[in-house]
């Protein structure tokens, strides 16, 4: 475990450095003049398994965030993942763009109103349990900033959650609008509370005017006794609907 | 329980906590009496179902309830049980023991039910609680637990005695556990979730 946790430091490490490494060899003044992301448009504001440093403009219907903006920067989302496992959750976003800067913040309440349907199946798939009564309910806080370089947006986020336990996480992210409405998204990060320290992403995501779509993997590194041999990595897949 | 635990995976990614109650089928064991008036311990192995072992759980309460029943015609037996956590019998085997051939583990073995009389033809139900015996929460995360059953014959009735062994039936043994299973290292699967 020790070595897994310095291994993990030094991957989060390497991956922080090599973002700041990225930012002091590119020529910053290039990359300002460079095409903005005209055509990647931010959609339901998620990169892999980060909110994006970006402000949601349009209602968009999405499966990690779904989300209908109000005045001044103000959002109520809410996770349509979570929603359809039966942890409705509900969150106000406020995010701002000044020259290159990106700001959100955010909070979110979840609570979950599943438990007797998730029992009543483990209980028909396994007579021994009489009851199997999952909890998930509390709040989330994260804030993310991000900078905007022409086609390279590099962004930073800090999540903090509290369920039945506590999870807080930073994160770094990059995404590339490469060709067209597409970008390639890298994320690097620890967990500081709640799971495997490194926390890591790599995929792609198409944010056309109205439809999105994310596909990656994330290591998630669940430990979890319960699954054999863990389950080292999850796949991502999100899609989204803008209303324009 | 893994296996279905398993088959639960996009709920266990958005899960923190699980309350899980389990319920065993009952199970019906039969322990031998073999001599009259001096006390004969007999050991018989019990297989703790997968649902309540290992995995991390939290034991919130285990208890066990089963009857006793003194088939015999004549004889009271003087009986109690321990709870041993080693033990040298298997489910197929029971052991038995006199008071000069006892394991040395008898002495660490918990008082489930103290030493106490059935009348012949009688039954007794009879519920063990964490609550008040705390050694059934180490059952819990066990493969296997012993049950250690003291039996005297104290009392003939009129007429010759039966014919040894005898049996005390221990009937319908059901275990129950309230478990709390944490997840505390499953963050990973909020974030793909986007919660």
């Amino acid at each position: 475990m020790k070595t897994r946790n310095r291994v993990a430091r030094r991957l989060v490490a390497l991956g922080l450095g090599s973002q700041v490494l990225l930012l002091l060899i590119l020529p910053l003044p290039a990359l300002a003049q460079a095409p903005a992301q005209e055509d990647f448009q931010p959609g339901n504001a998620r990169l892999l398994t980060t909110d994006a440093a970006a402000v949601i403009e349009h209602p968009v219907l999405g499966l990690q965030r779904s989300a209908v903006p109000l005045l001044g920067g103000l959002a109520l989302d809410t996770s349509l993942y979570a929603d359809l496992l039966l942890a409705p959750n509900l969150g106000l976003r406020w995010a701002m763009a000044a020259g290159p800067h990106r700001l959100v913040v955010g909070a979110r309440y979840t609570h979950f109103v599943g438990a007797s349907v998730y029992s009543s199946y483990v209980s028909s798939q396994e007579p021994a349990i009489t009851r199997f009564e999952p909890t998930l309910s509390g709040p989330t806080v994260y804030g993310v900033y991000g900078l905007a370089l022409g086609r390279l947006t590099v962004q930073g986020e800090a999540r903090y959650a509290h369920f039945e336990s506590s999870y807080l996480s930073v994160t770094g992210a990059v995404a590339l609008n490469l060709v067209g409405a597409w970008a390639l998204i890298g994320e690097v990060g620890a967990r500081l509370e709640g799971g495997s320290r490194l926390r890591a992403a790599a995929g792609v995501r198409y944010g056309g005017e109205r439809f999105g779509l994310a596909l990656g993997a994330a290591y998630v590194d669940l430990n979890d006794p319960v699954f054999p041999g863990g389950l080292p990595v999850a796949p991502v897949l999100d899609l989204s609907w803008t209303f324009r | 329980m893994n296996r279905i635990l398993f088959a639960c995976v996009p709920l266990l990614l958005t899960a923190c906590s699980a309350e899980v109650f389990v319920e065993t089928e009952p199970i019906d064991q039969a322990v031998p009496v073999t001599s009259l008036l001096q006390p004969v311990y007999a050991e018989v192995a019990i297989d703790v179902p997968p649902e309540a072992q290992g995995l991390d759980i939290i034991v919130q309460q285990i208890t066990a309830d089963l009857t006793v029943v003194n088939p015999t015609q004549a004889l009271t037996l003087e009986a109690g049980v321990r709870l041993s956590l080693e033990g040298q019998a298997t489910p197929e085997e029971p052991k038995l023991y006199t008071s000069n051939t006892l394991p040395e583990y008898f002495t660490r073995a918990s008082v489930l039910l103290p030493t106490q009389n059935f009348a012949p033809q009688s039954s007794k139900a009879v519920t063990i609680d964490s609550a008040q015996t705390p050694a059934l929460v180490q059952a819990a995360g066990k493969e296997r637990i012993w049950i250690i059953v003291n039996n005297t014959v104290k009392q003939v009735g009129i007429g010759a005695p039966p014919p040894f062994p005898v049996t005390i039936l221990l009937e319908d043994i059901i275990f129950r556990a309230h478990v709390t299973k944490p997840f505390p290292g499953i963050g990973g699967g909020l974030e793909v979730g986007g919660l």
